[in-house]
């Protein structure tokens, strides 16, 4: 990372500390202070838009290790999420489990998915592994549909709100904190992985598969740690979604949410985690602002039907765009901003990182 | 010869599809010696070179290191029994910046899971700063210092290299295996690795098996000398010895026209 001159490290352990100086620690304090009280002057849709960013982040930086770090290439993301969301829901159905049944159940089937669908990897690549994965999200959807209407729950299956022993967790401010922790439990897990040797031994294998394996990596090992940790980390998103929204059904599940997740991770920026949170709050709320931006052109009553096919269009739009003006994504172009201002009022792009 | 035998190639060939590309190749390597493995383009030095760190498994053969057959092996247990290697393109993995990429070189000598390594625990942060401190060492050997934290992919092409060589150096192998180390470098670059080479051998006391086209570095460096043409081992021996020869002369010159 770019410094400004004058700051030193004496020890290798300074080095690896995640906040380096007395001005970031500065920075994170603001920004901790914040999200604090954000909760506090925001509007139900703003802290209920906040709650979704923090969820779906789980997801993000889970296909971020996946694909932007260990390089396997998976179109099944919607599936993880709805195998979470599904095993949520008929343990709860069935045995009224709570979430502490429900949330480590959910992690564990996505654990067992993670190796199932993690195995193609081990002989496939590119187009062809995100085929294989695109059928684990066929089936796991079609599984979901094929016990709604068997157990006559046709438009879908209601789920109560969770509760820790007395205390029930309804209130959408209470769940923006728990979404929140988790997210930034998911966030520091991945940071931790991606600076210590398993993360090393994913970014080798997607660099060059032969000479990671000759440096001594075991590369189906890793292939398939890193598809389970993506698989459980997405899991447990797709519990919390369930009952976040109290609800789980099939349509919610659909190929384009792996496409928005897919999305999230290329418009941020693949291989960075800053990138799967540039590009969750990207993605979030892009419909949002599309709907924003049309109630304030005052589109004519007739137009709003369309407003959907618009959203879909302009994911495809807004992805082609990044790939080709901007193929580092929203941290290419936030790393320019930061720089920018660390040298200013110089013009000099630093060295190094 | 009466030092012990590090490694020994019985008898190696390596056929793909119908092309043989190896044939029927054996030699012994000494321990701590520096073998240098000559001929001209497409002989088979690097598919040897491959055939031993496990990329290629020969078609008929043997390769004995420390007991084992590393004929049938995979590159990653070649790699756990003591065998590091540098490529011809150096083949850095290009996301990662010096130091990362020198310390995944110490993939096999750190143990940590990734658990631990998730949340970072005691173990990982001691992992992590004893193995920097292994790393760092190389880096000072190697003079890489002001690379340290340079993403590897724009680093300059000799630089790389030398890198590259750091990684090999960083899994601490018993056995180093160099394919080209010197090719496309400047006179500069090529001394400097030359002083690496002999460092390596003398201080290090490691054996090292050198792919090389640069027949002057190979006379004033190489202990001895094995000779590939067309899959074959035509010569082997001391470099004086196997440079003044005159089947490699004519492999690698050709014989003079109207000589015959």
């Amino acid at each position: 990372m770019a410094f400004a001159s004058g700051y030193f490290k004496t020890s290798y352990k300074a080095d690896l500390s995640l906040v380096e100086t007395r001005t970031r620690w500065l920075f994170l304090a603001i920004l901790i202070i914040g999200l604090i009280c954000f909760p506090f002057i925001a509007s139900p849709f703003l802290l209920d838009l906040a709650s979704q960013v923090c969820l779906s982040l789980i997801g993000a930086v889970a296909l971020m290790l996946l694909t932007g770090y260990a390089g396997q290439i998976s179109l099944g993301h919607a599936g993880f999420i709805a195998a979470g969301a599904y095993v949520t829901a008929i343990l709860f159905k069935e045995f009224n489990a709570p979430i502490w049944v429900t949330l480590p159940a959910s992690g564990l089937v996505g654990a067992i998915l993670g190796i199932i669908f993690g195995l193609p990897s081990l002989r496939l690549k590119g187009v062809y592994l995100a085929l294989s994965t695109l059928a684990m999200h066929f089936i796991v959807v079609y599984m979901g549909a094929e016990y709604e209407s068997r157990r006559g729950f046709a438009t879908g299956i209601v789920i109560k709100p969770p509760s820790i022993g007395p205390f029930i967790i309804r209130d959408p401010l209470v769940w923006y904190f728990l979404a929140l922790i988790a997210a930034v439990a998911a966030l520091l897990f991945s940071i931790n992985l991606v600076r210590s040797r398993s993360g090393r031994a994913w970014v080798a294998i997607r660099d060059r598969e032969v000479v990671a394996e000759a440096i001594g990596v075991k590369v189906p090992l890793y292939k398939l740690s890193a598809f389970v940790t993506g698989a459980v980390m997405t899991s447990i998103s797709g519990c919390l979604f369930a009952y976040y929204r109290g609800f789980v059904s099939v349509e919610a599940y659909s190929l384009f949410l792996t496409i928005q997740y897919v999305a999230m991770i290329i418009i941020g920026g693949l291989g960075t985690i800053l990138g799967a949170v540039l590009g969750t709050i990207f993605v979030v709320l892009l419909p949002y602002t599309i709907d924003a931006v049309g109630r304030a052109l005052q589109v004519p009553a007739r137009l709003t039907t369309y407003m959907f096919a618009i959203q879909y269009a302009s994911f495809g739009l807004i992805m082609i765009i990044f790939l080709v003006v901007e193929p580092g994504g929203l941290v290419a172009v936030w790393n320019r901003i930061r720089n920018y201002f660390i040298l200013w009022p110089f013009k000099r792009r630093p060295m190094g990182r | 010869m009466d030092k012990p035998i590090d490694l020994s190639i019985k008898a190696i060939s390596l056929a793909i599809g119908g092309l043989k590309i190896l044939s029927g190749i054996s030699f012994d390597v000494y321990k701590g010696e520096l073998l240098a493995l000559i001929g001209p383009n497409g002989a088979g030095k690097t598919s040897l070179l491959n055939c031993i760190s496990g990329i290629y498994n020969p078609t008929g053969g043997e390769i004995l290191f420390n007991g084992m057959d590393l004929a049938r092996r995979t590159s990653h247990e070649v790699a756990e029994a003591g065998i590091a290697r540098t490529f011809q393109l150096t083949e850095l993995f290009k996301h990662m910046n010096v130091l990362q990429n020198l310390l995944s070189g110490r993939h096999l000598k750190m143990k940590s899971g990734l658990l631990s390594n998730g949340f970072f625990w005691g173990k990982t942060i001691k992992e992590e700063v004893e193995h920097r401190q292994a790393v760092e060492k190389i880096i000072e050997f190697l003079e890489l210092g002001k690379y340290r934290k340079t993403e590897s992919a724009g680093l300059p092409y000799g630089t790389q290299k030398i890198v590259g060589l750091g990684r090999a150096l960083a899994m601490e192998p018993q056995l180093l295996l160099l394919d080209e180390p010197s090719a496309g470098m400047n006179r500069q670059e090529k001394e400097d690795i030359a002083r690496f080479i002999l460092r390596i051998k003398h201080e290090m006391g490691l054996t090292i098996i050198w792919v090389e086209h640069d027949m002057q570095l190979v006379g004033d460096l190489a202990d001895r000398i094995v000779v590939l043409n067309f899959g074959t081992k035509i010569a082997e021996g001391k470099p004086d010895q196997v440079l003044s020869d005159p089947t490699v002369i004519e492999s690698y010159l050709g014989t003079r026209a109207g000589a015959k």
